[in-house]
């Protein structure tokens, strides 16, 4: 059986929160590129144009290309027969701390969200999890993910009578109501099934799925082209500011469920899309 | 504008109609939108799957430049959709600042800090790099200083900076007070940095990065979201 080593679990976290920091996600990049080259609207133009040149910007200049450098999401995912050091995620947040002090980057974790908000000054903890997967070998994904687009999603029991359309609605309400305080264009991470807790973890795992790429099935690939149309329709806009796109795209997730339940939860993804894997077996 | 008759329009109708949709924000869930328009010289409220699709492109006008602090003058010319050029101070604030500010007014009855005058930004910046004041700097979501928006407007605050929409509340103390909100693009910090030129701690130090910071602004890009003037939508509803 091989072992993941818990150094080299930190090392890769604090190497990508480094890079993710100061690099816009190539994938996202890729798709603004491609929707402001046919963009029409001048106002439009102008904030797709900003996002890019901002992203230019954090890549030369080492600077964050958002000052909300995020909480610190990190999966560690490990196939069958691989083991996982029961200390792994204390070396991750000793290289959180590590990486934010050293990146300058903003310090943006309380103490307790409810008795005691103060600043902990190194933006741990991280919030971790480990995967144990089919996949063979292991990886790391890293996501800095800002308070404004978190604030902005939303877990929905819907009975299950309510079904696709009840989905679609619920998708549409959360996006009209909440996009433009996420930044947009957005990635929307969509998760459907399993149970209240399990949902949310699903859409977010949804944001890491390359922009572009297709659903895992064809229903699946059907129903987020529907979802991004609808979603396009609100011409929310960049920035907000009206115009195409609101979202450059919609990944879904779906899994079993009980009987009575219809879970969804989405995860909206910012222009300052920031996340990275790495592979360590 | 009070609803004259609620029904669905025909897509006949919706196509040929030319408006500008207003965001629903009273009917449920389901609804996919509300927008008020003439038809046949009566006031219609109706509802289309389509209806939020806005059909009037935007235009790009000549920036603005204008100074800080700002006039009683200044404010009153500006208007939603305005593009504007900043140039001057303005202070950082953010949740827990907001606290402290108005915690401050409360018992005081006036301003911390002699912010009478002053624009807020509403934004926590990161350290100084690259050799400029602060490595990156944006808006935060302004819906969360709504609480203390409208009690710092009435004492003398007459702008303010951030993203998104404002409640019903701040637009009426922008309308009383002769405020302006501003709002600016997010998740474009690393550019919008290049547009600070000065930054002085001024207090709340143990806040970190939602400390009070005096910046000094140059050529800030950003846009008129709510004037001073009476009813008028916000950048966003347009």
């Amino acid at each position: 059986m091989e072992q993941v080593d818990a150094a080299a679990v930190s090392r890769a976290v604090g190497t990508a929160i480094t890079e993710c920091a100061v690099t816009l996600r190539p994938d996202y990049r890729q798709a603004l590129e491609t929707f402001a080259s046919r963009c029409s609207d001048a106002r439009a133009k102008s904030v797709l144009a900003s996002i890019l040149e901002n992203a230019a910007i954090g890549e030369t200049d080492r600077v964050p290309i958002c000052q909300d450098t995020g909480s610190v999401w990190v999966c560690l995912e490990a196939g069958p027969d691989v083991a996982v050091p029961g200390n792994v995620f204390s070396e991750v947040n000793a290289a959180v701390a590590r990486a934010y002090e050293k990146g300058r980057l903003r310090m943006s974790l309380l103490r307790d969200a409810l008795f005691d908000r103060t600043n902990t000054g190194d933006n741990t903890p991280a919030f971790c999890e480990v995967r144990f997967t089919e996949r063979p070998g292991a990886r790391v994904h890293v996501l800095l993910k800002g308070g404004g687009s978190d604030n902005a999603s939303r877990v929905v029991m819907l009975p299950p009578g309510a079904g696709r359309e009840g989905v679609r609605c619920a998708v549409l309400a959360c996006v009209r109501e909440k996009g433009v305080n996420a930044c947009p264009p957005l990635v929307v991470g969509l998760g459907v099934g399993a149970t209240f807790d399990k949902v949310g973890g699903m859409a977010k795992h949804a944001l890491l799925r390359e922009v572009g790429s297709p659903a895992a099935n064809e229903e699946a690939a059907l129903f987020e082209r529907e979802l991004l149309d609808a979603i396009n329709d609100l011409a929310i806009g960049p920035g907000g500011l009206g115009g195409a796109p609101t979202a450059v795209a919609v990944h879904l997730e779906t899994a079993p469920c009980h009987i009575a339940a219809l879970p969804v939860a989405i995860n909206l993804g910012c222009c300052a899309m920031r996340s990275a894997t790495v592979d360590l077996l | 504008m009070s609803p004259a008759a609620i029904r669905q329009l025909t897509d006949e109708e919706f196509a040929s109609l030319d408006f500008e949709a207003v965001r629903c924000t009273t009917c449920t869930p389901l609804c996919l939108g509300h927008v008020h328009f003439i038809y046949r010289d009566e006031v219609l409220w109706a509802c289309h799957p389509k209806l939020e699709k806005r059909k009037r492109a935007t235009t790009m006008t000549e920036p603005i430049s204008l100074t800080l602090p700002l006039s009683r003058e200044a404010l009153a010319s500006l208007n939603v959709g305005d593009e504007v050029r900043l140039n001057g101070p303005v202070y950082t604030m953010r949740d827990a600042g907001h606290e402290r500010a108005l915690e401050h007014l409360r018992e005081t009855g006036h301003l911390p800090f002699d912010l009478e005058g002053a624009t807020l930004f509403y934004a926590g910046p990161t350290p100084s790099a690259a050799g400029r004041p602060l490595g990156s700097v944006g808006p935060t979501t302004a819906s969360r200083m709504d609480f203390a928006a409208p009690a710092l407007m009435e004492a003398g605050i007459v702008a303010c900076i951030g993203k998104g929409e404002r409640s019903q509340a701040v637009r009426e103390a922008c309308e009383r007070t002769g405020s302006v909100y501003f709002c600016t693009v997010g998740g474009v910090a690393a550019l919008l940095a290049k547009s600070v030129t000065e930054s002085t701690l001024v207090a709340w130090e143990d806040l970190g990065t939602e400390a009070l910071r005096r910046l000094t602004l140059k050529d800030f890009p950003a846009f008129v979201a709510l004037d001073a003037h009476p009813n008028t939508p916000s950048i966003y509803e347009r």
